[in-house]
């Protein structure tokens, strides 16, 4: 038998070997890390439905007060909310991005049982009534998916998807999860009432995240206490229709539930207009995007990762 | 059976209320539930689960939406019309419910003109998507926005006279806007739909014209409350008087009713019965064509 030639052949099996084993532990390592990350989606969507299953209702049914006062009212939430922020990177043409994006944002939606429940990151709390709505509201908001756009450039040369074509992408792109609904369909109307934020464009190689905010509670007081608290800690006027001017930052930068935010920034309505033009402005108005006071509907928005994770729970929200 | 002492007391105590209830008087029983009434009036109200909210498709009134059908078909009609430099006529909108805003923005993306409707469900402070749709290859423009469009459409097409007797040699006569023009209702006064440009919201009464320069922009009319007569002296938007009073010789009604070619399409609606006043040419002097 021919030495050489029998090394040889043992070496290009050893070799094959090598290389086999590799390519299946890449595939088997990235269908452990998606089924990781599906895990992490139903534990989380259950966990929503578990918590809202079992809330501890103290006195918060308008129908049934009577004329006494009630000495205490909350609410007691024995579930936690077993919800970790999803860390992913995405890659692909402009299309292909977009579609990602969105897919996350409906998928954010549905891990938050499509916005059936208000207040669902809101911690148990039993206050002394005489003084629930001095309390401040305290409805945080969660970061779904941090989200890195793995590519150098788009394609077109194009630098960035600009937030009206994104949300435009959303409202005329069918979700395949849900017949005949589009991205935003699916979000403003299935389930409970929902809303979009876009407060940036994407760019290539930039990180974002996708949060999900849950809606407060309607609380109409009948009490002078009740307005009162409800006055000092609202803001003056809903930020239902905000923008901001293109000099600053490119273009449409901030946009919610179907409008834009670019231009002027329009404060409860038409009467009272502020013009975005330096960066605390800015902070103004990303501020009330995240601000808990006055949200009426579940909104799922779209950041930068830094402003998200800023503002919203992040990782493990179980740890909190 | 064993009597133990937990089953004496027991019976005692039944036997107790028993005789209270029998011999205790007649409203000792009306007493006893009134007591117990109270007791209960005083426990907290409980119950399990949170209220399962429901949505559904935000919409707008029906006569917004007709409105709103009629607005894109005749912008739709006007970019795939040859003709330029001519003016439409159509219904316009009526009042616009509070909660209701039209948004209009040009984006590259989709190589035209996007439109949106959006309404407040309830209460609500924030804004749901009702539709939206492209008119192709459309720029949005207003005869607004600086003195220089005002004045330039004035003086090129409602009364060219005056700019010859004013020097007045300026052709821009309309104003491209590159950011999104809202269209919604006021209610700071008096109930009206605005027009908000960019530069804050102005007074809407041009609503049932759009006027079309060349083969790509099409753009609106925001108005100021006039002095009773046609002009262009506020860099806001053209006097209302130019867009609605049909017996105003430089107003955009009357030259139109008198030269139906400067219509793209369409024939001329009257609101009111136009009355050329005596000692004046009803003729319109001849339109110059402009541009930005």
């Amino acid at each position: 038998m021919n030495t050489k030639s029998f090394a040889m052949g043992q070496l290009v099996i050893i070799i094959l070997t090598v290389v086999s084993f590799m390519l299946i532990a890449t595939v088997v390592s990235r269908a452990f890390s998606n089924k990781d990350d599906a895990a992490a989606e139903a534990l989380c969507q259950e966990s929503i439905a578990w918590r809202a299953a079992t809330v501890l209702n103290i006195n918060t049914d308008e129908k049934s007060k009577n004329l006494d006062i009630d000495v205490v009212k909350g609410k007691l939430k024995p579930i936690p909310t077993l919800c970790k922020t999803i860390d992913k990177k995405i890659d692909g043409d402009q299309r292909k991005i977009k579609e990602q994006l969105a897919n996350q944002m409906a998928r954010c939606w549905w891990m938050f049982n499509e916005g059936r429940y208000d207040e669902i990151l809101h911690g148990s709390k039993v206050v002394p009534a005489l003084i629930s709505n001095l309390d401040e509201a305290n409805n945080e908001c969660f970061v779904c998916y941090a989200t890195i756009i793995n590519e150098d450039k788009f394609d077109d040369k194009k630098e960035s998807i600009k937030s009206e074509e994104f949300l435009n992408y959303l409202a005329t792109t069918n979700y395949t999860k849900v017949p005949d609904k589009t991205y935003l369909d699916y979000i403003q109307s299935f389930g409970g009432p929902g809303g979009v934020q876009i407060l940036t464009n994407i760019e290539p190689r930039h990180a974002y995240g996708i949060t999900f905010m849950a809606k407060n509670i309607d609380n109409v007081e009948s009490t002078w206490l009740g307005w009162f608290g409800k006055t000092i800690s609202g803001t003056a006027g809903g930020a239902a229709t905000v923008w901001a001017a293109g000099t600053a930052l490119s273009a449409c930068t901030l946009a919610t539930a179907g409008v834009c935010l670019l231009g002027v920034a329009v404060l409860g309505g038409t009467t009272a207009v502020i013009t975005y033009s330096a960066a605390s402005d800015l902070e103004v108005l990303v501020n009330r995007a995240y601000s808990s006071t006055e949200r009426d509907i579940s909104i799922v928005s779209i950041d930068t990762l830094d402003r998200a994770q800023a503002h919203c729970f992040k990782k493990d929200i179980a740890e909190k | 059976m064993t009597l133990t002492v937990e089953k004496i007391i027991g019976y005692t105590i039944a036997i107790v209320v028993l005789l209270f209830l029998v011999f205790g008087g007649g409203d000792a029983f009306a007493n006893t539930k009134n007591a117990a009434n109270k007791i209960i009036s005083w426990l907290p109200d409980l119950s399990f689960g949170q209220k399962n909210l429901t949505a559904s498709k935000p919409t707008v009134p029906e006569t917004q939406q007709v409105e709103i059908n009629k607005f894109k078909e005749t912008l739709q009609k006007l970019m795939t019309s040859d003709k330029e430099n001519c003016f439409v006529q159509f219904d316009g909108f009526s009042e616009l419910p509070e909660s209701v805003q039209l948004k209009l923005y040009h984006d590259d993306a989709v190589g035209g003109t996007v439109l949106t409707v959006s309404n407040k469900p309830g209460e609500s402070t924030h804004e749901q998507m009702v539709s939206t749709f492209v008119i192709d290859k459309m720029y949005p423009c207003v005869i607004g926005g600086g003195s220089v469009y005002t004045q330039g459409f004035y003086h090129n097409y409602l009364d060219p006279g005056d700019s010859k007797e004013n020097n007045w040699n300026g052709n821009q006569v309309f104003n491209a806007i590159t950011q999104p023009i809202l269209f919604n209702l006021d209610t700071t006064l008096v109930n009206e739909n605005v027009i908000n440009y960019g530069a804050g919201s102005v007074d809407f009464h041009g609503d049932h014209w759009l006027y079309k320069p060349d083969k790509t922009h099409i753009c609106f009319f925001p108005t100021v409350n006039g002095n009773w007569a046609c002009d262009g002296d506020s860099p806001e938007g053209l006097d209302d008087d130019c867009l609605t009073d049909e017996t105003e010789t430089t107003s955009l009604p009357y030259r139109v009713q008198h030269d139906s070619s400067l219509l793209c399409f369409g024939e001329f609606k009257s609101t009111a019965k136009a009355q050329p006043q005596s000692g004046q040419d009803a003729s319109p002097t001849g339109i110059k064509k402009g541009t930005t």
